[in-house]
Formats: structure tokens, sequence, C-alpha cells
């Protein structure tokens, strides 16, 4: 299993605690590529797509609007 | 099309959508490595850009017919944020940088907000970063005078790191306008589309306001194309420098 993560330094959360997932371009289940863009994040008036890590069935762990902060898992791909 | 500061292009006389799509066009070439980093500014004519989760209001398809026939044809842009009216009153501006590897949220805002408030404050505008939550589209790192909301600022990262991605940081400055005006526009689409959101003219102004002698406003555009020329020339290596950041983790 491969985590889909915010990236720790994509903001200061010390400014700016909290973001949320604006969008999953793909559903719960689906198949997707390397470095496809999976979801996309909206924090401070900033929206930012998010990359699958590796090939495979993709997992949501963070539903569209799901809060998120720098470092959180916001899916999982099973590579098996 | 002119540049008149390193990696800054002018365009004018677009509807609000041709610039938009002028400007992710723009944005996909840097990011694929086929133009440098740079500036855009546009103006165009009467519109109300609104943002994708917008988009997705129970009455977003009435509230666009309404605002059309009123003359204000509503977008859609990629940033955060929400409704704000655009037109011969404002001027809109985009830096455009690949997407790095360890860029930051607030590094990105810097490169705008650094610029813009160097050319505001050229103007003689006491302008500063600063919230002003009852302004249209507001955002903890709003331009403000007198504590009023004179710009706004917003990201958009498309793509990822070193495969064609780009960061694009945007502002649209108020140089004219009347509060009252604008904000009703942006209101009236609030309600029709189904948002709780609303704004108040109390907490918007524009740069016309905040001078002492006010200007008229083909004078004051010249005056703040040349500001922010003279400002980006003066920031220019902000944008073409990579973060300090070595790896970005996802």
């Amino acid at each position: 299993m491969a985590d889909i993560r915010v990236p720790n330094d994509l903001w200061n959360a010390d400014e700016t605690p909290e973001g949320v997932v604006a969008n999953w371009l793909y559903r719960d289940g689906s198949e997707v590529g390397a470095g496809d863009t999976v979801a996309e994040i909206m924090v401070e008036k900033a929206t930012m797509e998010i990359a699958a890590p590796a090939a495979g069935r993709l997992t949501i762990t963070v539903p569209k609007d799901g809060v998120v902060r720098p470092g959180t898992v916001i899916g999982r791909i099973d590579e098996s | 099309m002119r540049a008149d500061a390193p990696g800054l292009i002018r365009r004018e006389g677009l509807s609000a959508a041709q610039a938009l799509d002028w400007q992710r066009q723009t944005a996909s070439e840097v990011g694929a490595g086929l133009r440098p980093p740079g500036t855009l500014l546009w103006r165009c004519a009467p519109a109300l850009i609104v943002t994708r989760p917008e988009s997705r209001l129970p009455g977003f398809g009435e509230a666009c017919e309404h605002l059309q026939a009123a003359g204000w044809p509503v977008c859609v842009r990629d940033c955060g944020g929400s409704a704000f009216p655009v037109g011969p009153h404002s001027v809109q501006i985009a830096r455009i940088l690949p997407r790095r590897p360890g860029s930051s949220l607030e590094r990105l805002y810097g490169c705008m907000a650094k610029p813009l408030i160097a050319a505001l404050r050229r103007l003689g505008v006491p302008a500063c970063l600063g919230a002003v939550p009852d302004a249209f589209c507001a955002g903890s790192r709003d331009v403000a005078a007198g504590g009023r909301k004179l710009a706004g600022l917003a990201q958009a990262w498309r793509g990822q790191p070193g495969r064609g991605g780009y960061a694009m940081i945007t502002a649209s400055v108020l140089l004219g306008g009347e509060p009252d005006s604008l904000c009703r526009v942006v209101n009236r689409f609030q309600r029709m589309a189904g948002a709780a959101l609303r704004c108040r003219p109390q907490a918007v102004t524009a740069v016309r306001w905040e001078q002492s002698a006010v200007p008229d406003c083909a004078a004051l555009s010249r005056a703040f194309d040349a500001a922010l020329a003279e400002a980006l020339r003066a920031d220019t290596a902000d944008i073409a420098t990579p973060p300090p950041v070595a790896a970005e983790a996802v």
C-alpha cells in the first residue's frame, strides 16, 4: 500500500492550520496510474493538485470537503 | 501585447473568459518549459469570476443566466476563494512559475504580495497584507488599506513538480469602481446560486478612493502599470530563484 499524503511542506500549519479536499478526480476503487492527479485540495484561496505515488487501486480515506493538514494521508493505493 | 518589465506581458480588450484561457495556456507553457516564468497583467470587460466549488451550487445555472442578462457574464477560474467582480474598474495580475519541489503557499503569496504592495505604496496608498472578513472573496492574505480590501490574492497549483506542473499566483486589484454596486453583483450571485456568503461595501475600497487627489481612471491605470513594472524590475530574482527546500514529499 502507498499513502497519498498532503506534502508536509505545502503550507505552514502554524499560520494556516487546515485545508479541505476540494475534489476527488477518481472514484473510490478506481485504478489509477503513478503520477496521475487524483485529488485537489484547497487552502487559503489556493487550489493544489495531488498525485498518486504509485499505480494501483485507489482507496479514499478523506472524502470531499474533509479537513486536511500538512502530512495528512487522504487516500491509499493498493499496488497488488 | 508588449513586455515592459522582464517577463511582464500586458493584454487588454479581451473578455474575462478569453483572458482566463490565455492565462491557463500561458501557465501550461511555463510548466512545460516552453516559456520562462513571468507575469501577466490584463484588463477586461465586466464579468463575475467564480470558483469551481461555486459552479456546483444548486442555483448556479440560474444565477449565471440572470447575471449574463445584467451584463455580468460568469466565468470559472482555477484558483480558490469565492466570487469577485472584474471589469474596467480593476486589473488582474498573474505570476506564473514551474511547480518546484519545496514550494510553499506562503513563499508564493510573497512573490505576489511584495511587488504589489510596493507598487501601491509608490502610488501613495498605505497598503498592507491583512484579512478583511466581510469583503468579497475574503482571505487572510488580502491587500488592504485602512482596514478595507483593495486587492485579493489566490493561487492555483496544477500538475506535479518536474512533470510540466506550474504554480500561478493571482491578484485582482481594485483601481476604481463603486463598492456598493460591486458588492450588489456579488451578493446577487451568491443569493441566487444558493450560497450563504455575503459581502459588505464598507469592507471594500479602491486605489482611487485611497489617494488624496482623485485622478481620472485612465491616468490611474497608467500610473499603476508603471508602478508595478518598476516593482517587478526590482523583484524579478524572487520568481526565478528555486526555493531552498530540497524535496516535496508526496
